[in-house]
């Protein structure tokens, strides 16, 4: 069984729509929601994965709710192990480009 | 909410890896978790490419490259042999298709086809997420179908879940429902003259 997310507009059945997801990486609850912080954490108070020599483009995260509109919102794939950000991940949105959602509905994904 | 790259980064072998995220003004956002950061929800995108099986759950949605810059996404259902995605999770956590913000699951409408979805699993369309069937410019014509089978193994295990600010649309060819008789008939009429007899 493998997790595919679409790469591209196309038809489903078409092998060039869909990518792999990491399994190492794939992280999925709906349990809690913690408050997003205003500085990057510590990578050790946050769960690390081993995904091997793999190539990847992009980084998924489920918000939770949006309770501002206010500033932006970033996010990064950091080395762990090297203790150092990994150039060219950090993408950068405005908090108005997060889509209405929130814990009542649990419509965010 | 998926965000994508500049381009294409390769990882290196044997080393951790965190997924970290920030928001410029506090108060803005959560995140969801299975009980605290360290178990923030994430995932990362590779970029081997492969078409869908029997058993895979499968994610569309848009994908922010920059602030205020979405390229959306979307997948034309267009299997006609029947092959049964998803993992069978019961859980609405897990679906077997999550259709989020900026991304679209459209049937198409071609003539004389008949369409086929087969899902073990649930479907889950999330805020700014659209499931369509059709569309009031292009409708499912009479020649053609869409089988849409939910492969529960118990009563309620799966089914479509469009949550709040998500979207499902379908459409099937318009119908004539009522004609009109062109004369007059008496109760020992036989035959009855109508305007249109087709559907």
């Amino acid at each position: 069984m493998a997790r595919l997310m679409c790469v591209a507009n196309g038809n489903n059945t078409s092998s060039s729509t869909w990518a792999v997801i990491d399994s190492t990486s794939y992280s999925e609850s709906e349990t809690a929601n913690t408050a997003m912080p205003t500085s990057y954490s510590s990578s050790a108070s946050l769960g690390n994965f081993t995904p091997g020599a793999i190539t990847v483009d992009g980084i998924g995260i489920r918000i939770a709710a949006r309770t501002g509109t206010t500033g932006t919102l970033s996010v990064e794939l950091y080395n762990h192990t090297g203790a150092a950000s990994v150039a060219g991940t950090e993408v950068t949105v405005n908090m108005t480009d997060v889509v209405h959602c929130s814990t009542t509905n649990l419509e965010g994904g | 909410m998926f965000f994508k790259f500049s381009a294409p980064v390769t990882l290196l072998g044997a080393t951790a890896y965190v997924v970290r995220f920030k928001t410029s003004s506090s108060s803005q956002c959560s995140i969801f978790t299975g009980g605290g950061l360290s178990t923030a929800t994430r995932f990362l995108r590779t970029t081997t490419t492969q078409a869908p099986v029997a058993g895979d759950d499968r994610f569309i949605m848009g994908e922010w490259t920059a602030a205020a810059t979405m390229t959306t996404r979307a997948v034309t259902a267009d299997d006609t042999i029947t092959i049964d995605y998803g993992s069978a999770s019961t859980s609405l956590v897990t679906p077997a298709l999550s259709i989020s913000n900026g991304g679209t699951y459209e049937v198409p409408t071609s003539a004389s086809t008949a369409y086929i979805q087969k899902i073990s699993g649930n479907v889950v369309v999330y805020s700014g997420g659209t499931l369509k069937v059709g569309s009031s410019g292009s409708r499912m014509p009479s020649t053609s179908s869409l089988t849409w089978t939910m492969d529960c193994a118990s009563n309620v295990d799966f089914g479509i879940r469009i949550k709040a600010y998500g979207t499902f649309s379908a459409y099937g060819e318009s119908k004539q429902r009522i004609t009109t008789l062109t004369s007059n008939v008496s109760a020992a009429g036989t035959i009855i003259p109508v305007t249109s007899t087709t559907g």
